[in-house]
């Protein structure tokens, strides 16, 4: 995903002179492709992301249409305040890339996991928040942070990440068609959906790479029988408050997913939506199963799917955890 | 609002001359000479304590600290056109102690950029966008600021983007003493001498006070701070914060190839006796009686401070 995402950002600086890459001394081996394009439109800030998040707010301050790349909590927590008083109260076109979202570097320890920085980005006046499942969406994600000013976080997991089912429909889209808002979730896989009045037991709603664990519950679960959608929500922020609604008045169960703390991220940006849901539908509305990290650090350290699996995320937790909810209703 | 009008009409307080009738600044093309630039000094200093005591808010020394270096730069340094505030073209400023806000409105109101009366009679006020921080909601101001630390790093973005853009205009920051407490300063001074951000002139209003009383004694040892920021690869030199010459002189010191970074030894509160160095003045604001006593005193400032004397007293004081 992040070699999609500079990629990307290469091909279009080639036709946008004002962008800029910013680095926090991180990205060895992604983002040299961009410092030799465009050595005069790449800086490594050194190992300071509150100064580089200044410096970003002041080149964009000055026209600039800016990318920083740092990788877990270093460009979101470590320099929340500038992100809020520099970058979202002046509303600048800065874009915050992150790498490592949830566990992807969870042998490395706690410092390493971003698992608190969607609700911080959330909370902040003028930030959208984007957190791409798989390649296909990352290319999207980067065309609408293109093609939209202002502050934008996205949230990336790594590298080698295969594309889910319905990459195809996503890549023919453009973001145009992502809309405006953009912020549509996306059915996965696109082409294999239900009849909008068949009855439908369990709606995923899964945000960043971990929508993949989310997949293979839904194919196990299909086999015992329990209809499931699965949609992908790339931008968290703003929410797609419209189709949550709309499938928590036809599926029997929404769940979210996400691989970030319960407090504060997908699952309660959902959550807020079914709670005023008896205010703004005369539907009722599906409960909401949300899956996420509980409020606790690991105790141990583990690759992404060990962690994942620890805390009940990976496919074999979703299935089990959908399958309690299902029949406790 | 009539006992608020009485207090903001300064004029009663400003003996024989009447602010109204003071020239009108000198265009940037031909730079206002010292003896403007003191009298362009007295009708901020006017403003600062009006619009402080009148709202009730804080900092007023703070801002009188740095009135003598905001009017040196409004008056006779920075290429700045009220006409025109968002001239491609204009120097750059950011006042990174945001807390001094008020000093940087009374600029701008005493330069043409915004009205006087609106200021001194909204400032700090339900509605207002004059906040006591400075705010990007008045017209003028770049940046609004307010958390210590934050001006430094735009500065140098700004002053990345003047040379990306082969531009000719400079970023002036003013910085407190204090704020030098702040890790970020420091990240941004080494990435400034890093990427020799010849076009970036840091001024540190070193009034030697910060929310409990003397820097040096209450918190953290900032030292000299012209040799901490040579060390950061800076050039860096001390003046005497409020004689007018000689900060024009350190502002237009040759720095080829650097950042400059002017320590302006200055007092907090200068201007008013009784405010000069008493932390109390952090933190109050001045009563009817009070502003009465601070506007006499401050209406015979027309002709600037004494030179060197603040400079003198600091070293004696580290000595």
């Amino acid at each position: 995903m992040r070699n999609t995402f500079i990629q990307a950002l290469v091909d279009q600086a080639a036709k946008d002179p004002s962008i800029m890459l910013l680095t926090g001394d991180l990205g060895y081996r992604v983002v040299e492709v961009f410092q030799e394009a465009y050595p005069q439109r790449y800086l490594n800030c050194g190992i300071a992301e509150q100064d580089m998040i200044e410096v970003a707010a002041g080149l964009a301050l000055e026209g600039r249409k800016v990318f920083v790349y740092s990788i877990s909590s270093f460009p979101t927590l470590r320099c929340l305040e500038q992100i809020r008083d520099t970058v979202c109260y002046h509303n600048l076109d800065v874009t915050i890339i992150c790498i490592g979202g949830g566990f992807a570097y969870g042998e490395l320890g706690t410092t390493h996991h971003a698992t608190e920085d969607i609700a911080a980005m959330r909370s902040m006046p003028n930030m959208r928040v984007l957190s791409p499942a798989d390649p296909a969406e990352t290319r999207l994600v980067a065309s609408y942070c293109f093609n939209t000013p202002g502050p934008k976080y996205v949230r990336l997991n790594r590298g080698g990440e295969k594309d889910l089912p319905g990459a195809d429909a996503i890549e023919g889209l453009e973001v145009a068609d992502f809309g405006a808002p953009l912020e549509r979730v996306m059915r996965r896989p696109a082409r294999q959906t239900p009849a909008e009045d068949a009855e439908l037991d369990v709606a995923f709603l899964a945000t960043g790479a971990i929508a993949q664990e989310a997949n293979e519950a839904a194919q196990a679960l299909s086999e015992e029988g329990v209809s499931s959608l699965l949609l992908t929500v790339p931008c968290v922020k703003p929410l797609d408050a419209d189709t949550v609604l709309s499938l928590g008045t036809w599926a029997k169960l929404l769940v979210s997913l996400e691989e970030h703390t319960t407090i504060g991220g997908l699952g309660s940006a959902v959550a807020s939506v079914v709670a005023s849901a008896g205010i703004t539908s005369d539907k009722p509305v599906a409960p909401l199963l949300e899956i996420g990290i509980p409020d606790a650090f690991p105790e141990v350290v583990g690759s992404q799917r060990h962690l994942r699996h620890l805390f009940g995320m990976d496919a074999e937790g979703i299935v089990s955890k959908v399958r309690a909810a299902l029949s406790s209703r | 609002m009539a006992e608020l009008d009485e207090i903001t009409d300064v004029s009663e307080f400003a003996g024989p001359e009447p602010s109204a009738s003071v020239p009108v600044l000198a265009a940037p093309s031909a730079p206002a000479s010292a003896p403007e630039t003191a009298n362009l000094a007295r009708r901020m200093r006017e403003d600062c304590l009006a619009a402080t005591s009148s709202s009730g808010a804080g900092h007023v020394a703070s801002a009188l600290s740095a009135v003598d270096i905001l009017a040196v730069l409004y008056g006779s340094v920075m290429h700045a056109d009220p006409e025109n505030p968002k001239d491609p073209e204009r120097d750059r400023f950011i006042l990174s102690k945001g807390h001094g806000g008020s000093a940087v409105y009374a600029a701008l109101a005493e330069t043409g950029f915004i009205d006087r009366n609106d200021l001194l009679k909204n400032y700090y006020t339900d509605d207002s966008i004059f906040s006591g921080h400075v705010s990007h909601a008045v017209p003028g101001v770049e940046l609004s600021t307010g958390s210590l630390g934050q001006g430094l790093g735009v500065a140098c973005g700004m002053a990345l983007a003047a040379r990306l853009d082969a531009e000719n205009w400079r970023v002036f920051c003013v910085m407190g003493d204090g704020e030098c407490d702040e890790g970020s300063v420091w990240e941004a001074a080494l990435l400034a001498s890093t990427l020799e951000l010849d076009h970036l002139i840091v001024i540190v209003d070193r009034n030697g006070m910060q929310s409990f009383g003397p820097t040096d004694e209450t918190a953290l040892k900032l030292g000299s701070l012209s040799e901490k920021f040579r060390s950061f690869g800076w050039a860096a030199l001390d003046c005497d914060g409020h004689d007018h010459a000689a900060l024009k002189a350190a502002l237009e010191t040759p720095h080829g190839g650097q950042p400059l970074a002017v320590i302006a030894h200055t007092v907090k509160g200068k201007g008013v006796s009784f405010m000069e160095g008493d932390i109390r003045w952090h933190y109050d604001s001045a009563s009817k009686d009070e502003l009465r006593r601070a506007l006499s005193e401050v209406a015979l400032q027309d002709g600037g401070f004494p030179a060197g004397t603040v400079v003198r007293a600091q070293e004696g004081a580290e000595a």
